[in-house]
């Protein structure tokens, strides 16, 4: 097996790290004191194409391919966690969807401002009442004149507060299944609900997004996409299943991040006249975490490839996104064990990755959908 | 205005170094990056360029894997980049550096040429001042800010007074310190663009040079031995008597370690 990357990959996968550790993880505290990430970060990330690194060249981005997009993403996770869910959520959802499914007149009209940062883009696709992928929606969309009218409401949507632009999962009438609309922000009958209060993620902006007579011209709709009995919803699965990946790589690199802060702790700490990390309790909590970062990694790094390849089995990517996801709030648990009682301190940044790591097994898919989806990939029947 | 900036490949800052048998430094064993203080030459010369117009040129003495570093400079913006390489380089020293550069340098355009001040490998700061003799140009060294225009270099060396200001006529060498702005990181579009930029290889035939003045066999300076510094720290406790006793006891403390 060959585990080497192209220099293009590497280079970029380097320029991600040393932009998150030289610029990044200095304004690390100002990030979830402000409860928001500053405006000229977002720019500056924008500036340096961090936004395009999903899409294709003609796309607006950087052509680098989907592996390489997920290990620069698992250098972004070892940051604060907002600004890769906030990047994602903009390029690797919304951005994503566009380019699977929008035709090349609407890709070329939305996708640069997207892959360019210059303006943040949310996905609307869970209400109260759904399944994360979807599944019973209750937002519609009806037929009027040369475009669609919809109406309803998408719950927690990530960037809600901040997007330009919203893409929208919709039904269509009788049997046509599920619509995927895009929806600017300035268009009328789009209401954005107050910015939530989260356990974490304080850095990226969660709110509900109302829909009431929003008018969106038939080129608003996106029609694309791998087709099948309800094609919106398999457009839906397909971003959520590279989206997981996604997930997983921010995971894993949050993961090595709090083991790294757990060794340099044990290593730094003394009691008893010897550093803590001397102590087998302590040592045994490294090598799990170590161990599990490990194969977050690893699960991450094949489930990349297996989509870049064009694989069909989707099983990596399930697993991936299920593991890397817990992995990382296991090892944060244990980061914070292992820092006692200073670990619980907001002087350091423990805690917040505590707090963050718990969203990493609701982001996408949660464990309780990826386990039946894995178990029938392995042949167990559907429910 | 064309530019050239001398670059040199070094082992990451942060990795762990070893030598090899003959006293050279093991290249292999660490990651290889564009040598930080060069960095600061580059962005020096993007902004000139920007400014000015021009063509910016990275030539680098180095290894066979150097191109992998040169397109680093070439992704922060760099219009392109050669790479003087051959086997009979091996173990040269700062002299045999500068050699090479001053015959690669002949074969190139150029209004300026601008250096990092140090390597954070060797730091031997002395390759430019080498260069500028052999090549019989003025030299500007250690500055952290120039202006170019007139036909002049103008460049601004932090002094124990404050600051010197020192002028040259152009074509110069200057050597740049650290900078007040720091080197832009490449955008990542950059860098995908990087490799479909000009890279020449050029042997020391290509620039003209003499094999028998560079490599091991014929540098002035030999390592002749390497140690780790020790880190043993010893305390040693002295319990403060009446004021006379302590203060000879602190003068003579320092006076034996040559410190007063």
């Amino acid at each position: 097996m060959n585990f080497t990357q192209s220099s293009d990959v590497e280079m970029v996968v380097q320029t991600v790290r040393d932009y998150v550790e030289k610029t990044l993880l200095p304004q690390e505290m100002a990030v979830e004191h402000a409860g928001q990430i500053p405006a000229a970060l977002i720019r500056e990330m924008g500036d340096l194409g961090f936004f395009g690194l999903p899409f294709d060249e003609a796309d607006g981005g950087i052509g680098l391919g989907f592996t390489g997009y997920t290990l620069a993403m698992e250098q972004l996770g070892r940051a604060n966690a907002a600004y890769g869910v906030l990047l994602s959520a903009s390029s690797g959802l919304a951005g994503a969807t566009l380019a699977l499914a929008g035709s090349p007149e609407q890709r070329a009209r939305w996708l640069p401002a997207l892959a360019a940062g210059e303006m943040l883009g949310a996905f609307g696709l869970v209400e109260e009442g759904t399944a994360s992928d979807g599944r019973g929606l209750r937002t519609r969309a009806v037929p009027d004149g040369d475009g669609y009218r919809l109406n309803g409401a998408k719950s927690w949507v990530l960037n809600g507060p901040d997007a330009g632009l919203y893409v929208i999962f919709a039904r269509l009438p009788g049997d046509e299944g599920t619509g995927v609309f895009v929806v600017p922000a300035a268009t009328p009958g789009l209401e954005r609900g107050a910015r939530q209060q989260e356990l974490g993620l304080h850095g990226v902006g969660i709110c509900e997004i109302r829909l009431t007579d929003c008018r969106v011209p038939a080129e608003g709709r996106l029609t694309g996409g791998p087709g099948g009995d309800d094609p919106g919803l398999a457009v839906a699965d397909a971003v959520l299943t590279r989206y997981g990946v996604t997930v997983g790589a921010l995971a894993a690199g949050g993961a090595s991040s709090l083991l790294d802060a757990a060794l340099a702790f044990a290593l730094q700490r003394k009691q008893f006249g010897q550093p803590v990390g001397a102590f087998g309790a302590v040592q045994n909590m490294l090598a799990d975490s170590a161990v599990e970062v490990y194969a977050a990694q690893q699960a991450v790094y094949r489930a990349a490839w297996e989509i870049e390849a064009g694989h069909t089995d989707l099983r990596p990517a399930y697993q991936a996104k299920l593991y890397a996801g817990e992995a990382l709030y296991r090892v944060a648990d244990r980061a914070m064990q292992v820092h006692g009682g200073m670990g619980f301190m907001k002087e350091l940044w423990i805690e917040r990755g505590y707090r963050d790591a718990r969203t990493f097994r609701l982001l996408g898919l949660t464990g309780e959908e990826l386990r039946p989806r894995i178990a029938q990939a392995l042949g167990c029947p559907t429910q | 205005m064309n530019i050239v900036v001398c670059m040199k490949q070094v082992p990451d800052t942060t990795a762990e170094k070893r030598l090899l048998g003959d006293g050279t430094l093991d290249r292999a064993s660490v990651p290889a990056v564009v040598n930080p203080w060069d960095e600061y030459a580059i962005e020096t010369a993007l902004r000139i360029r920007e400014a000015q117009g021009g063509e910016l040129t990275l030539l680098c003495m180095g290894p066979e894997n150097a191109p992998e570093t040169i397109r680093r400079g070439l992704a922060m913006g760099a219009d392109k980049g050669v790479l003087v390489t051959d086997p009979a380089l091996h173990g040269s020293d700062m002299w045999a550096t500068g050699y090479v550069l001053a015959q690669a340098l002949k074969k190139l355009p150029f209004d300026l040429v601008l250096f990092g001040s140090q390597s954070t490998d060797a730091g031997g700061g002395l390759v430019y001042g080498i260069v500028a003799e052999l090549l019989d140009l003025p030299q500007i060294s250690w500055v952290n800010q120039i202006e170019v225009g007139g036909g002049k270099v103008r460049g601004q060396r932090l002094s124990d007074a404050g600051f010197d200001v020192v002028e040259a006529a152009l074509p110069a060498v200057v050597s740049i310190t650290q900078t007040p702005y720091e080197p832009r990181y490449p955008t990542l579009p950059n860098i995908m663009k990087a490799k479909k930029k000009e890279l020449l290889t050029w042997s020391l035939a290509d620039v003209g040079a003499d094999a028998g003045k560079v490599g091991l066999a014929a540098a002035h300076t030999a390592v002749g031995g390497t140690e780790k510094p020790s880190s043993e720290r010893t305390v040693a406790v002295y319990v403060a008597e009446d004021p006379e006793t302590t203060a000879k006891y602190i003068a003579d403390f320092l006076a034996a370690r040559k410190l007063i």
